[in-house]
């Protein structure tokens, strides 16, 4: 074919066409300046093809071909990986930066204040024992250091709550952001043609979404053109496969069954008693943590066992960790690391744990409510993270930190998602389980003494503050459900009685509680063979205590045997003892620390930071506040201040407090929580630089991806100069066709 | 160095500079306006909690100083008590013994020494009340008691005459006299005779006793009324009540009776023959009582301990009982001791002075009479050696205690009042009458062993006032030398309070030492170094001034200017 006016006409058209569509997408570029996940376009365009001729290979213009984006996947995958981790500590440190506020005592006065006001006012009461004012400045003083203690961990509570719901909308968003990549992927593989027609704002719209996913968790991206575009977490679980998405959810106190091949166990049972019923699962458990505990099952056999064959079968045993197994919690009452697997509920740890029976086929392995050695149960006491595997249940992805600071690598690692549900457990939880423990001890520290000591008046009655959850069972052992059950020890309780003129009706040593003591049946008869003088908190029950007290006699003047005490188990599980018209009493000596344990003759209440509190009956009867204690005569004088003295001294001693993932550390209590303190500053400081650095980092490759991929208002000011002057010579070259067209025709005439 | 530079990039980094340069600039204002270095737990977190604990520890050496301060005025009050210039029980003392002197010589007769015991008594009284003494409303002598008075006046006996030497004879310590009678003058009594019931040596036991008393105002002898006391305790030693002039109602013993209610003492006088109206030759013959005034003490006391054990088992409590515990030492705490292990002839065992708050291990020889050593003395369990079975078998010490002590430091602390028996002596009735302690069945104020009877400050006076109101020249010579030694235990005492004075100064001295250094330590932790925070901060303005500076110089810049 020959060249003529005509195809230049055609060429110029084509430059025209070209300039116009540069001039575009220029304009779309600064248009676009200041979008969020905007890619710079350009037009690629390339020379048509040549026709020859008799001139030789005779140029035909220019193709514009298609509009590309400037991206850099391998650059944005490094970015999708910094985002993840930068996020992570950057939510961190905002909440960090929250909590380290509560504990802040740089400039005003606090709970470290508080406590020490506290030993200054036991001093005060030391310097003035029969004193009414300095009784009631105790009271206030005491009642400000409970309050800052409560205000401090409802605070830290409040935090919790609003974490776990920031952990729900990341969720939700995370879930939305899955569905909207898997659509987007849809619209993308529709119109998507390779090398002609780029969907470049959709895919703009779906990295932007992905950069939003993985602010929230650590994600990789796979692509490999239309249709096979994947996102899955760091650890390889798939989030969104081309157009289909997977989806996260929450689940509170979930139980992972990992029961070995062989193993008899069936996770969830009938209830005998009511076949009809819906199934239970076999293993229950009450209470929250901010650790997975590990059961693990060291000795096969029976829930149970079997007491009543002979001989006895002995029940399964099982250990619990909470660091994934790598330790194994001590059982305080055996002193061994195993507990029994039993139906009745047993305390461990913070939780209690109780196995069922299921159908009892005793003596047999094979039934149902049998366990088998390395049958594994891991406990998530809290509200956690699951991905929601199509093939098997969902996979708890919450951060899990070992001993050693490494990340679990198959839970999630990154993004804002994993950095709350970190700080939630390992920060803010480790702070609120420490300052449980530090107020724990102090409660059981100040009430051990005071509860030995004596006020300006003698008790009619006490009723305990704190409840017992099974008071048949041995008051030290897991199954007793009582708080103070490792705080006990062998040991013995004496009362000194008194008559209405507050002489004491007994020579020294008053009376012994546990003379002639033992097990009691619910009679209240004691049962032969079990006799004994000493109290011991892995044989005798609250049951036994109350028995004891009731049946403690003493012989008086003219020789008949009186009992002084009547002493019940209340509905709710306290002691309540009651001395009889015309007698009162006060506590001698407690070393089994039933006393300090039960809540008589106590000076706070509460078991940990949010519920301590003043025993009800001082603020009554400024009176019962014990300064003094009963001395060798039998007597409370009111210039004795040996319990205000060793109260006040309490600020010296060093007192061992631990937590379940934290070895017991002996300070004293003012040092315990300024060490507390220490530590929030120091996961403060700590989070704040890593956050910077990796901020930084992200940053950095963040505006490597903007030299790529941003738009430059010069250069497109530029382009756009180049464009016009192109589009003009392209339009000059239709008016020079024209022209020719002209002068073609004008050779006619 | 970027390759491209875009707009959106520019952008970013000017907000980020200026950003990161402000925020500075503010850490250093509110450093400046809280002049301290830490204003939250990350500035410094190790310092943040050093702080915490240092403004404890300033606190807890207030808290030391205050006890000090309180401390010297318990101290210095019972110092000033004792041992004044003026008005002190030693200068009191120094007046009695001038007084004694005078009343011993021969030449002063019988209204001279009446008016020599107006004086005394006088002085008696002034001694009472000055072992009353309160320090904010709190008796320093009282022990534990210091709501109520140290010392109540009441009525004592001083046995002149004849008594029989064979260890049956009547002392003061079997006889009580009811404090209801007139306390204001001496009232003789003797026993009557002849007896039908007296040995040839004119011995006669208390219960046939009949008794006669001085009226002073008919100028005869009257005799006394006589009955027998009930007591419904079987194990009580028998006694009888005999009433004389001026409301005296005194108790006097019979016997002595052990546990079982066995009688082991007859006690036994001596009777007096009839003789003409007078009342001042007791030496002739028959036993004689003077009822003279004395104090009883009403505080509490730090003397004997008591045990107690605690067995596992049957068997161990039999040979646990009370009764074969022995206890050696002054013990200021409950003690426990728990037997933890007997093997190899050696006895495992832990004691705690905080009620099984902590234990400390120790270990002792398993032997017959295995003893413990404990803080402040042992406790010995009389019997066979230990066997494993004991185990787990615990033992109570249990001591009285009057001491009120104040802390002055971390593990020191002193105490601040006093056992007024002690040092003023005079009667006690042990465990405020609750209680028998001794086991010997009396149940009323007895004279204290210690000080001994001879120094004891109320009974010595008190002895010297029935002397001085009954004429009785040799019972003020006898006196004389007592005063003496009653001087020397006051001065004793009064010498212990001020080593404990010294020991509060020096102590002192000490605190407000540490208060310093630990003041200066606190400050160097969290105060702020001005020059060199100002200096900071103008560094940190010439730095934002700068950013500002450039930015808004390259933000000017555009290609759209030039077109």
């Amino acid at each position: 074919m020959a060249w003529g006016v005509g195809s230049i006409l055609n060429m110029g058209v084509g430059a025209l066409f070209n300039s116009q569509a540069n001039i575009q997408t220029t304009g779309n570029n600064i248009s676009n300046v200041n979008t969020v996940g905007y890619s710079r376009q350009a037009v690629r365009q390339e020379e048509a093809t040549s026709l020859t001729s008799r001139a030789g290979q005779v140029g035909q213009g220019v193709n514009t071909t298609e509009v590309i984006r400037y991206f850099d996947a391998f650059l944005e995958s490094n970015y999708l990986d910094k985002v993840g981790t930068s996020q992570r500590f950057e939510s961190q440190y905002s909440q960090l930066r929250y909590v380290e506020n509560i504990f802040n005592e740089s400039n005003v006065n606090g709970l470290s204040n508080s406590l020490t006001e506290l030993w200054k006012a036991w001093n005060k009461l030391a310097q003035q024992p029969d004193s009414l004012p300095t009784r009631e400045a105790l009271l206030g003083t005491a009642g400000t250091l409970a309050s800052t203690i409560r205000n401090t961990d409802a605070s830290l509570a409040k935090q919790e709550e609003q974490l776990n719901a920031m952990i729900e909308q990341d969720v939700t968003t995370a879930n939305q952001l899955l569905k909207e990549i898997a659509d987007l992927n849809k619209e993308i593989n529709l119109s998507y043609q390779a090398g002609r027609n780029n969907p470049n704002a959709l895919m703009d719209k779906r990295d932007q979404k992905v950069r939003e996913l993985a602010a929230i968790i650590d994600v990789k991206v796979e692509d490999r053109g239309p249709g096979h575009y994947n996102v899955s977490m760091q650890n390889g679980y798939t989030l969104v496969q081309d157009t289909i998405p997977f989806s996260l959810e929450i689940r509170n106190g979930n139980i992972d069954y990992n029961l070995g091949p062989n193993s008899p166990f069936k996770p969830y049972l009938k209830d005998p008693a009511d076949p009809d019923s819906m199934v239970h699962p076999a293993i229950k458990f009450e209470g929250s943590d901010y650790r997975e505990y590990l059961v693990q099952v060291d000795s096969p056999g029976a829930v149970d066992g079997d007491p009543t064959a002979t001989p006895p079968v002995a029940a399964a045993t099982f250990k619990v960790s909470v660091d994934g197994g790598k330790t194994w919690l001590t059982n305080p009452n055996t002193g061994g690391d195993t507990w029994d697997a039993l139906s009745t509920p047993q305390k461990i740890g913070n939780l209690e744990i109780s196995f069922s029976k299921g159908e009892v086929l005793p003596l047999s392995k094979e039934g149902p409510g049998s366990l088998a050695e390395g049958d594994k149960f891991v406990i998530s006491p809290k509200k956690d993270v699951f991905w929601v595997s199509p093939t098997s249940d969902s996979i708890n992805i919450s951060p899990q930190i070992y001993g050693n600071g490494q990340d679990n690598k198959l839970r999630m690692t990154g993004g804002s998602l994993a950095g709350i549900l970190e700080f939630r457990d390992y920060q803010l939880g480790e702070y609120r389980t420490r300052l449980d423990a530090f107020a724990k001890e102090l409660i059981w520290q100040v009430n051990q003494i005071h509860s030995n000591g004596a006020g300006l008046e003698t008790l009619t009655g006490a009723t305990g503050t704190y409840m017992v959850g099974d008071p048949k069972k041995a008051l030290g052992s897991a199954e007793s459900l009582f708080t103070w059950a490792d705080k006990l020890q062998q040991g013995s309780l004496t009362f000194e009685v008194y008559d209405k003129d507050g002489k004491s009706v007994i020579p020294y040593p008053g009376l012994d509680v546990f003379k002639n003591f033992g097990k009691y049946d619910d009679n209240g008869d004691i049962i032969l063979g079990t006799e004994t003088d000493v109290f011991d908190p892995s044989i005798h029950s609250l049951h036994d205590v109350a028995c004891a007290i009731t049946e403690s006699t003493y012989v008086d003047k003219d020789g008949n045997p009186v009992k002084p005490f009547a002493a019940s188990v209340t509905s709710d599980g306290r002691l309540e003892i009651t001395a009889k018209e015309g007698h009162s009493f006060a506590v001698t000596t407690d070393s089994s620390g039933l006393m300090a344990a039960l809540g008589i003759n106590t000076f706070f209440s509460g078991d940990d930071a949010g519920s301590m509190g003043l025993n009800d009956v001082l603020s009554n009867n400024l009176n019962l506040i014990n300064a003094g204690r009963v001395n060798g005569a039998g007597e409370v004088n009111s210039g004795d201040n040996k319990t205000a003295f060793d109260l006040a001294d309490l600020a010296n001693k060093k007192v061992s407090i631990g937590t379940l993932w934290n070895k017991p550390t002996d300070q004293t209590l003012n040092d315990n929580y300024a060490s507390l303190v220490t530590k929030v500053g120091a996961d403060t400081q700590s989070v704040k630089f890593t956050a910077a650095n990796e901020t930084a980092m992200a940053l950095d490759l963040y505006e490597r991806s903007e030299e790529i991929s941003g738009v430059s208002l010069d250069e497109e000011m530029s382009a756009l100069i180049k464009f016009q002057a192109s589009y003009k010579a392209a339009a000059k070259l239709i008016t020079t066709a024209d022209e020719m067209m002209q002068t073609l025709l004008s050779l006619k005439q | 160095m970027a390759l491209r530079v875009t707009q959106g990039m520019m952008y970013s980094s000017f907000v980020g500079n200026m950003n990161m340069n402000l925020s500075a600039y503010m850490e250093s204002n509110i450093q400046a306006s809280s002049q301290k270095r830490v204003n939250r737990p990350s500035d410094d977190p190790v310092s943040a909690g050093r702080i915490l604990s240092t403004r404890a520890d300033l606190s807890k050496l207030g808290v030391y100083e205050e006890n000090i301060e309180q401390a010297m005025g318990w101290l210095n009050l019972a110092d000033t008590t004792l041992a004044g210039t003026d008005g002190s029980v030693q200068s009191i003392l120094s007046t009695l013994k001038s007084l004694a002197e005078q009343a011993a010589t021969g030449t002063y007769n019988e209204s001279n020494r009446e008016q020599i015991g107006m004086q005394a008594r006088e002085l008696f009284e002034q001694l009472i009340t000055l072992s009353n003494t309160r320090f904010e409303g709190r008796h320093i002598f009282a022990g534990h008691k210091v709501d109520g008075l140290a010392y109540e006046q009441a009525l004592g006996t001083s046995i002149k005459g004849e008594v029989p030497d064979d260890g049956s004879g009547i002392t003061s310590q079997d006889i009580y006299v009811d404090p209801s009678g007139d306390l204001n003058a001496t009232t003789i009594i003797r026993v009557k005779g002849p007896n039908a019931n007296a040995n040839a040596d004119g011995e006669v036991t208390v219960a046939e006793a009949e008794f006669e008393y001085w009226d002073a105002d008919k100028k005869e002898w009257v005799d006394a009324t006589k009955s027998t006391v009930t007591n419904p305790d079987p194990t009580a030693p028998d006694s009888i009540l005999i009433e004389a002039a001026n409301g005296v109602k005194m108790t006097m013993l019979c016997n002595e009776k052990d546990r079982n209610g066995v009688v082991t003492v007859t006690k036994t006088v001596n009777i007096a023959e009839p003789r003409e109206a007078e009342n001042d030759h007791y030496q002739d013959n028959g036993t004689w009582f003077y009822v003279r005034p004395t104090a009883v003490y009403k505080g509490d006391d730090n003397y004997s301990e008591v045990s107690t054990a605690y067995a596992p088992t049957p068997a161990a409590a039999v040979r646990f009982d009370d009764s074969n515990l022995v206890i050696n030492g002054n013990f200021s705490k409950d003690t426990i001791i728990r037997i933890n292990k007997v093997e190899n002839g050696v006895i495992d065992y832990s004691y705690s002075v905080n009620d099984g708050s902590t234990w400390i291990p120790a270990t002792t020889p398993n032997k017959a009479d295995p003893s413990f050593a404990v803080p402040g003395g042992t406790l010995t369990a009389k019997g066979a050696a230990l066997t494993a079975a004991d185990a787990n078998t615990q033992m109570v010490i249990h001591p009285h205690r009057a001491d009120i002590n104040f802390q002055i430091s971390e593990d020191d602390h002193i105490t601040v009042n006093m056992v007024g028996a002690n040092i003023f002596g005079g009667r006690y009735d042990y465990q405020g009458g609750s209680k028998d302690s001794k086991g010997d069945g009396r149940d009323y104020a007895v004279i204290l062993d210690n000080p001994k009877p001879d120094e004891n400050l109320f009974e010595v006076v008190g002895d010297l006032v029935g002397a001085l109101e009954t004429n009785d020249q040799q019972g003020c010579q006898e006196a004389l030398e007592k005063l003496s030694s009653v001087m020397n235990v006051v001065l004793t005492r009064a010498a212990e309070v001020g080593g404990r004075e010294n020991r509060l100064i020096s102590q002192q001295a000490n605190t407000v030492m540490r208060t310093y250094a630990e003041q200066d330590n606190l400050s160097s932790m969290e105060d702020i170094d001005i020059t060199e925070l100002m200096t900071k901060l103008a560094q940190q303005q010439i730095a934002y001034n700068s950013v500002l500076k450039s930015s808004s110089m390259i933000m000017q810049m555009s290609l759209v200017n030039f077109l």
